[in-house]
C-alpha cells in the first residue's frame, strides 16, 4: 500500500525530472537575437565552411566606431566566435591556411583592418585570443557597400582555383580571396605524355560507329590533349580538351573556355593499357565504373 | 554599485557555457576526414554482416554491388569510404557501408560504384594499395 508520504515524494521526484527535461528542451529550441548560420562552398574538392551567428543592426547606425570600437579585436559574428573550416590546405589573400578549423577575428581600424585566424576555434566571442605564432594574420582594406542590416558571410564568386569570401555588415565589406591546390594539375612534361601520343580508333560501345581520336601535345608544350570533342555544337567556345592524369594510366578531360578551366571531373575516365612503354588501347568508364567506350591505337 | 554591461554578463557566462560544448568539440576533432588515410583491413574481416539479397528488396538495383562486395570483404575493409555519408558515423571502412543494420550502400550509388571499381581492379590482379589509389583518383 502506498502511503501518502511516499506518494508525495514520488510526485516531487517526477516534478523535478519534468523540470530538468523542460530546461533541456528550452535550451535546444531557443530564440536568439543573433541566430546561427552555416554557409559552405566547395571548389575542386576543397570545402570552405563558415559557421557563425548573425547579429542585426536593428537601427544602430554606427556599427564600426561605436558598437564595434576602433582597435577592438572582434569576431565577425556574435555569441560564439565565427569559425572558418578549410578541408584542405588553401591560401587566403596569399597567406597559407593549413587544413583545419579557425576562429575568425577582425581588428577594426579607421582605415585598415587586420584579419586573424586562430586555430583555437571553439571560443566565446568575449574570449579574445592572445597573439600566437599559430595564428594567420594579415591586413585588409574594407570597402563600402549598401547598408546590410544582418551580418552576412557569402561566396559571391567561385572560380576553378578558388572562391571569394565576403563579409558584409552595415556599410562595410571585407573580401577575402581564397585559392586552393589543384586536385590534378593540367601541365605535363613531354616525356610523361609521350607513351599516350598517337591516333586511336574508338567507339561508344557501338562497333558500327567507330571514330578517330588523336592525342597530341600542345604547341606551347604544356599539356596533352585529345582531338575529339564530344559535344562540338554545345559549347562553341571550348578551346581544347586537355587530358589530365589522375592515376598511373588514367586520364580525365578538362574543358577550357576562354582560357580558363570550366570543368574537370572524373565522370569519364580514360584508362589506358600500355605495352612496352606505349599505350595500345583504352577503356572509357563512367562514374559508376560502367564501360562506356573503348579505343585501340592505330598509329605507331 | 554599477550594473554589469551585457558583454560583461555574457563573458562571465562563457566558462559555464563551455561545459555543454565540450562533447561537440570532441566530436568535431574525431570526425572522419574525407579523403583521409585508408584503414588497415581487420583480421577476420568477412562478408557475414553484409546485407543479403533478401534484405535488399527495397533496393534491387543495389544487389549486384552487394554481391560483388560479398566476394571481397577484406579488400573493402581496407578502403576508406569517400561518399561523405559516413562522416561522423562509427563506420570503419567501405565494408561497413554494406553491413546491416544500416546497409547504407543500398541507397548510395557512390558506395556501390566504389565497390564495383574495387571488385574490377581486384579481379584484374591489382594490389590493395593500387585499388586504394584508384578509389582516391576517382572518388577522393
Amino acid at each position: 500500500m502506498i502511503t501518502p508520504m511516499i506518494f508525495r515524494t514520488a510526485r516531487l521526484g517526477l516534478a523535478l525530472v519534468a523540470c530538468v527535461a523542460g530546461t533541456v528542451q528550452e535550451l535546444r529550441a531557443q530564440v536568439r537575437a543573433s541566430e546561427k548560420a552555416v554557409v559552405s562552398q566547395t571548389v575542386d574538392g576543397t570545402v570552405f565552411t563558415i559557421t557563425y551567428f548573425r547579429p542585426q543592426a536593428r537601427g544602430r547606425t554606427e556599427l564600426f566606431g561605436k558598437t564595434v570600437t576602433m582597435g577592438e579585436v572582434w569576431t565577425p559574428g556574435a555569441n560564439w566566435a565565427t569559425i572558418l573550416e578549410v578541408s584542405r590546405d588553401a591560401t587566403l589573400d596569399g597567406h597559407a591556411v593549413p587544413k583545419g578549423k579557425y576562429s575568425v577575428w577582425f581588428v577594426v581600424g579607421p582605415r585598415d583592418w587586420t584579419v586573424i585566424l586562430d586555430p583555437r576555434f571553439q571560443r566565446f566571442h568575449m574570449e579574445v585570443p592572445d597573439s600566437t605564432k599559430d595564428q594567420v594574420r594579415w591586413t585588409v582594406r574594407p570597402t563600402a557597400g549598401p547598408p546590410a542590416d544582418i551580418l552576412t558571410w557569402s561566396f559571391p564568386e567561385v572560380r576553378a582555383d578558388g572562391v571569394q569570401l565576403l563579409f558584409a555588415w552595415g556599410p562595410k565589406r571585407v573580401s577575402l580571396n581564397a585559392t586552393v591546390q589543384p586536385s590534378h594539375p593540367i601541365p605535363v612534361s613531354r616525356a610523361a605524355a609521350a607513351p599516350y601520343l598517337g591516333t586511336y580508333e574508338w567507339t561508344w560501345n557501338d562497333p558500327n560507329d567507330r571514330k578517330v581520336m588523336r592525342v597530341t601535345f600542345t604547341h606551347d608544350g604544356t599539356y596533352m590533349r585529345q582531338s575529339h570533342t564530344p559535344f562540338p555544337d554545345w559549347y562553341r567556345r571550348v578551346q581544347g580538351q586537355p587530358m589530365v592524369r589522375i592515376n598511373d594510366d588514367w586520364f580525365i578531360t578538362a574543358i577550357i573556355i576562354d582560357g580558363k578551366v570550366w570543368e574537370m571531373d572524373s565522370d569519364m575516365v580514360w584508362e589506358f593499357t600500355a605495352k612496352e612503354g606505349k599505350a595500345v588501347s583504352f577503356e572509357i568508364r563512367n562514374s559508376k565504373d560502367d564501360l562506356i567506350g573503348t579505343g585501340t591505337r592505330v598509329s605507331p | 554599485m554599477p550594473q554589469p554591461s551585457r558583454r560583461q554578463f555574457l563573458s562571465s557566462l562563457s566558462a559555464l557555457a563551455l561545459v555543454p560544448v565540450l562533447p561537440a568539440a570532441v566530436h568535431a576533432t574525431t570526425r572522419t576526414p574525407r579523403g583521409g588515410p585508408h584503414p588497415a583491413p581487420r583480421a577476420g574481416a568477412s562478408a557475414a554482416r553484409i546485407a543479403t539479397n533478401a534484405q535488399l528488396v527495397k533496393s534491387p538495383k543495389a544487389i549486384p554491388a552487394f554481391e560483388q562486395a560479398r566476394e571481397i570483404p577484406a579488400i573493402l575493409d581496407g578502403i576508406k569510404c569517400q561518399c561523405g555519408c559516413t562522416d561522423g558515423k562509427a563506420y570503419y571502412s567501405l565494408l561497413s557501408c554494406f553491413e546491416t543494420p544500416d546497409m547504407m550502400a543500398s541507397d548510395c550509388e557512390i558506395c556501390q560504384s566504389q565497390a564495383r571499381l574495387a571488385h574490377r581492379l581486384h579481379k584484374s590482379g591489382k594490389s590493395l594499395d593500387e585499388i586504394r589509389k584508384g578509389i582516391d583518383a576517382k572518388f577522393g
